[in-house]
């Protein structure tokens, strides 16, 4: 569904800037059918250049870019693509329905099909009765499910999420990660760009970590850990030790064995592992 | 071809649908009109040469109105879109740039036509009226229903002209505000520009300036055309057109070519550029 074979971006050099800005460095990854991708890094790390050059709102300088078997560039395409973008933003002066009639009908869809498909969409994201207030009335996090919305009115096999729980309570993030969990269900592809790495955790199979415009990982989530951290040793006065290797375990369980209440294998966390990723230690 | 001209018109649609709902627009709209109501007021103080001096204030009320329009809302709205991320709500359905830059041009096109069909309505009304209430006839002799529609059109058609402007320069700029010096730039440039040519032109014939100026000049005005030519607005009140139906026709053929290329170089700008 997407192919991106050491794709690189530098922004052009701006009115005071000493150097032009390197977005992103011989970035390659592909995403099949179905699949799940996780793209996480901190701020400034290249995931948003990665999106606005699959929308081809911008182009590379170098490398090659297929969405769907075609170029980018090819506008057609996106007839198969609900894309969330990072900020949600509409014309302020039209009203939510208008806005799925406009995003169903640029995508050649029947103005029947369209009201089908808003009534299930707007149902689901808990806005159906607010469909005909001016989106401007509309607070963020109803801009942001509604935005959801217009992304998915068409029915696309391929999902380009940029950060969809910005902006969105507790409850609203939940709902959108079940919603998130549905779509994976229904088979649709995810390209899911977050830096809340619980939600990557839940809801990808696989993911890139971008740092500094460079792939740091590429590969499942189960890789991203390493295995087996050590061993937490709580003993009866409350004190706790780590023991880092077995030699180091046996040594803890020789000298204190009768001082010992609990043993628990410990794990590296996942964001202890994008950390560790990211620092590069 | 089909597909295409209906996400053009898709879009079109929200772009008139959001500046309909504009409260610039609105007011715009009710300024103007107040503006035409209140001006017949002063007209009392006419005799002589009244129908012109009635026409002349419409047709300025209408002309600056659609400038007001293009000057303030049409020049900001790309540039807005881009501003404000709305852009990527819009060119991520399977709209490509050129449709993007063409579709919002109709949306512009569609809301001045509105405005200026709605100030031409009331316009026509004012000038029948002022016809039917003048006792004396010789002060408005003549009120030509077809010439009073070529005048409107003939303005609508300058006014698309600037638009055309404002879209080529949204498409190869970035920022309302650069958007909107260029295009006042253009504006007084294409206004002031005939009257330079005269004046130079005048200066050659009597070996004061140099010819290669006076084709300098002539040069310029393809790039900024005479918005004047299309101003028929003096044509309303008599009987029969002081120029050809086929120089009239020219002038239109040649507007709507200028529109034609300035949008064909204003997508192939805005295909060019990275929308961040």
């Amino acid at each position: 569904m997407i192919k991106f074979n050491n794709v690189s971006k530098t922004y052009t050099k701006q009115i005071g800037e000493k150097e032009a800005f390197k977005a992103l460095i011989d970035v390659s990854f592909h995403l099949k059918q179905g699949q799940a991708l996780g793209l996480i890094g901190a701020n400034g790390a290249g995931k948003s250049t990665s999106i606005r050059l699959l929308m081809d709102f911008i182009r590379p300088n170098d490398g090659e870019i297929f969405l769907l078997g075609a170029e980018p560039e090819r506008a057609i395409m996106r007839k198969h693509i609900g894309y969330l973008p990072e900020v949600t933003s509409f014309p302020k002066n039209l009203t939510c329905m208008e806005m799925l009639y406009f995003a169903g009908k640029a995508c050649g869809m029947q103005k029947k099909d369209i009201q089908v498909q808003a009534e299930r969409w707007l149902t689901r994201l808990g806005l159906w009765e607010h469909r005909n207030r001016l989106l401007r009335g509309y607070s963020k996090g109803m801009q942001q499910r509604a935005s959801f919305a217009v992304a998915l009115v068409h029915n696309p096999k391929l999902l380009i999420l940029d950060e969809p729980m910005s902006g969105l309570d507790p409850l609203g993030r939940a709902d959108i990660v079940s919603l998130i969990e549905e779509l994976k269900k229904e088979g649709k592809t995810i390209l899911f760009c977050s830096h809340l790495l619980d939600d990557v955790e839940r809801l990808t199979d696989e993911v890139l970590i971008l740092h500094k415009g460079q792939v740091k990982y590429y590969g499942g989530l189960k890789g991203v850990r390493e295995g087996q951290k050590g061993w937490r040793i709580t003993l009866s006065n409350g004190e706790v030790k780590f023991a880092k290797s077995r030699e180091d375990l046996t040594g803890v369980l020789s000298e204190l064995a009768e001082q010992i209440e609990d043993i628990q294998v410990e794990h590296e966390s996942f964001e202890q592992a994008f950390l560790r990723i990211v620092k590069g230690d | 071809m089909v597909d295409s001209i209906k996400r053009i018109q898709a879009l079109a649609k929200i772009i008139f649908l959001d500046g309909m709902r504009r409260h610039a627009v609105i007011g715009l709209v009710g300024l103007a009109l107040i503006s035409e109501m209140f001006g017949l007021i002063f007209l009392d103080f006419f005799a002589q040469d009244l129908g012109r001096a009635v026409s002349d204030f419409l047709f300025s009320t209408m002309w600056v109105t659609g400038l007001i329009f293009l000057f303030f809302h049409a020049v900001q709205v790309m540039a807005w879109d881009e501003e404000h991320k709305v852009i990527f709500g819009i060119i991520s359905r399977p709209i490509s740039r050129s449709e993007y830059v063409i579709g919002v041009g109709l949306g512009l096109a569609m809301l001045l036509l509105l405005l200026e069909a709605v100030l031409g309505g009331l316009a026509f009304a004012a000038l029948l009226w002022v016809k039917s209430s003048v006792v004396i006839e010789l002060y408005f002799q003549v009120f030509n229903y077809t010439h009073f529609i070529l005048a409107w059109f003939g303005l609508v058609l300058s006014l698309l002209v600037v638009l055309s402007a404002i879209l080529l320069f949204s498409g190869v700029v970035r920022g309302g505000f650069a958007v909107l010096m260029m295009s006042i730039s253009y504006y007084f440039i294409a206004s002031g520009l005939p009257l330079a040519r005269e004046h130079i032109s005048t200066l050659v014939q009597q070996g004061g300036a140099n010819a290669a100026l006076e084709y300098i000049l002539q040069g310029l005005s393809f790039l900024f055309p005479d918005l004047n030519r299309m101003d028929y607005k003096n044509f309303i009140l008599v009987d029969v057109l002081p120029v050809s139906v086929s120089e009239i026709s020219m002038q239109a053929m040649l507007s709507a070519a200028y529109i034609v290329l300035a949008l064909s170089v204003a997508c192939f700008a805005y295909n060019k550029r990275d929308i961040q």
